[in-house]
């Protein structure tokens, strides 16, 4: 009996929190952002030509994706010279030339301000 | 003695747990009905209260509600698991991102145009350099079209895909003249030669069936600036114009207005543009020296550009002042991607609210909606 309770007590907490933060991934992302120091980053990378884009527009776009996977090693090279840092890599196709790189500063301001990204 | 207490304690002790067990149950039943409830779309009634002719596609429009014919103002984002509530609400359009197959385009699409009491625009942002059909279908982007015939081609090959997936929309083509953002959203060339390509793109996907959204007026949406501000303020010139009055006088069936704040050829007063009344009056009233009659269509209303303008010091967005502005600015068709149905029918209530109190027109609706429900091919009675 005792276990049935605890179970349904464990039922209760889980609804009431779902009741109070219904977006868990706005919750998350905005603990995240507090914590990370880092400045967000967000490149588009078309046929090897790669520009970043500005925090707003990037959160728009990469929620479009159809998946960001975590992606350690990418660099860019722009105007101010190699960008390191990136964290993950948003495409609509796996092997397109075509795809975002944001680090996850970036991402968790996404999810903060309640864009929908797919992560894997 | 000893054996009959302890049988006693045994006894009480499962009655408390019982109860406990009981108390437990109760609160877990009202929290689901709470949790429901808090989605607050959960009662929402099927629409039959709509008397709409789907063979002839003739609408008696008397027979919508307010929210109803407010809902029709909306295009919101289509997932399969939010299209009951959408299709109850009855929102005017839907918006697909990317999918993996052309399967899950034709099944998304089918389901949520087939079950809806009266057809919704079914829309998509197809530009080449966006290309939600990216797993199964390439076209050059708007960058690489050098002739007005190859971008005629290219509305036309694109409209027959979308027409074969069962779209009616499509949020292109750029008519910016410059995209220095991602670089290959816009066309090549002088402000005439972007006209002359993005009214061949045009036609191309009008003679597919397709219905072309020139955007982001009026112009510079995609130039550089600050990469951490969250508003874009531009200049707007007199040549950044020239491919919108060339579209709206080839009758483009409608036309996207950007947030971004302007000053120049085009003043928004220091708001974002799609709640700026003269700049979308303007492009109603006289762009092209005769009156627009396509629909206004705003940018994306979560953007954060038009978002944090109703945005105070705390934190606390003042959507009902968003929305009378919104809609007393004169569009006609809001677009809204929350992913929450629930949030989609509050701000419903929010324009319903604010017709009761007299801050939006009825009028001011029935202008858009019949816009829309005409645009969608339904005669209304």
């Amino acid at each position: 009996m005792k276990t049935v309770n605890l179970v349904l007590l464990l039922i209760v907490i889980l609804l009431v929190f779902n009741l109070m933060f219904p977006n868990t991934n706005h919750l998350t992302g905005g603990l995240s952002y507090f914590f990370d120091n880092s400045e967000p980053l967000c490149y588009f990378e078309n046929a090897r030509d790669q520009r970043q884009i500005p925090v707003d527009l990037c959160c728009y776009e990469i929620q479009s994706q159809i998946n960001c996977v975590k992606s350690n090693g990418f660099n860019v090279l722009d105007s101010k010279g190699q960008v390191s840092g990136f964290d993950w890599k948003c495409y609509i196709s796996e092997g397109s030339e075509r795809f975002y790189l944001v680090n996850n500063k970036m991402l968790s301001y996404c999810l903060k301000e309640g864009y929908d990204v797919k992560t894997n | 003695m000893s054996k009959l207490t302890r049988g006693g304690i045994a006894k009480r002790v499962v009655v408390i747990d019982v109860v406990i067990t009981s108390i437990l149950l109760i609160t877990i039943i009202a929290l689901v009905f709470l949790n429901i409830q808090s989605t607050g779309v959960a009662y929402l009634e099927n629409p039959d209260n709509v008397v709409y002719d789907i063979n002839k596609k003739i609408l008696e429009y008397d027979s919508l509600t307010l929210k109803q014919k407010i809902a029709q103002m909306f295009i919101v984002y289509g997932e399969e698991e939010n299209r009951l509530t959408f299709q109850k609400m009855m929102v005017g359009g839907v918006f697909f991102d990317a999918r993996p197959t052309q399967f899950d385009f034709e099944r998304s699409v089918y389901s949520y145009q087939k079950y809806s009491n009266i057809p919704m625009l079914i829309t998509l942002d197809l530009e080449g350099c966006r290309n939600p059909f990216e797993n199964f279908a390439s076209f050059p982007t708007f960058s690489e079209i050098e002739t007005v015939e190859e971008a005629y081609q290219v509305g036309v090959e694109e409209g027959e895909l979308m027409k074969e997936l069962g779209f009616t929309m499509n949020f292109a083509p750029v008519v910016d003249l410059e995209d220095e953002i991602w670089g290959c959203r816009s066309f090549p060339g002088t402000p005439k030669e972007i006209a002359a390509k993005a009214n061949a793109y045009i036609k191309g996907l009008n003679e597919s069936g397709i219905l072309a959204v020139a955007k982001h007026y009026p112009g510079k949406t995609l130039v550089n600036r600050d990469l951490h501000l969250e508003s874009s303020f531009v200049v707007i010139s007199e040549e950044d114009l020239i491919p919108f009055k060339s579209v709206v006088a080839e009758n483009v069936p409608a036309v996207m207005v950007s947030h971004a704040v302007t000053t120049g050829a085009v003043d928004t007063f220091s708001k974002p543009g799609v709640v700026s009344q003269p700049l979308v009056s303007d492009l109603k009233n006289g762009l092209a020296g005769k009156s627009f009659t396509g629909l206004v269509i705003t940018d994306e209303i979560g953007m954060l550009s038009l978002k944090n303008h109703y945005t105070d010091d705390t934190g606390w967005t003042n959507y009902g002042l968003m929305f009378t502005e919104l809609f007393n600015s004169g569009n006609d068709m809001i677009l809204v991607f929350d992913r929450e149905p629930a949030r989609v029918y509050e701000f419903i209530e929010y324009i319903e609210k604010e017709v009761k109190r007299g801050e939006i027109s009825e009028e001011r609706i029935d202008e858009s909606v019949i816009k829309i429900l005409e645009a969608k091919g339904i005669t209304v009675v």
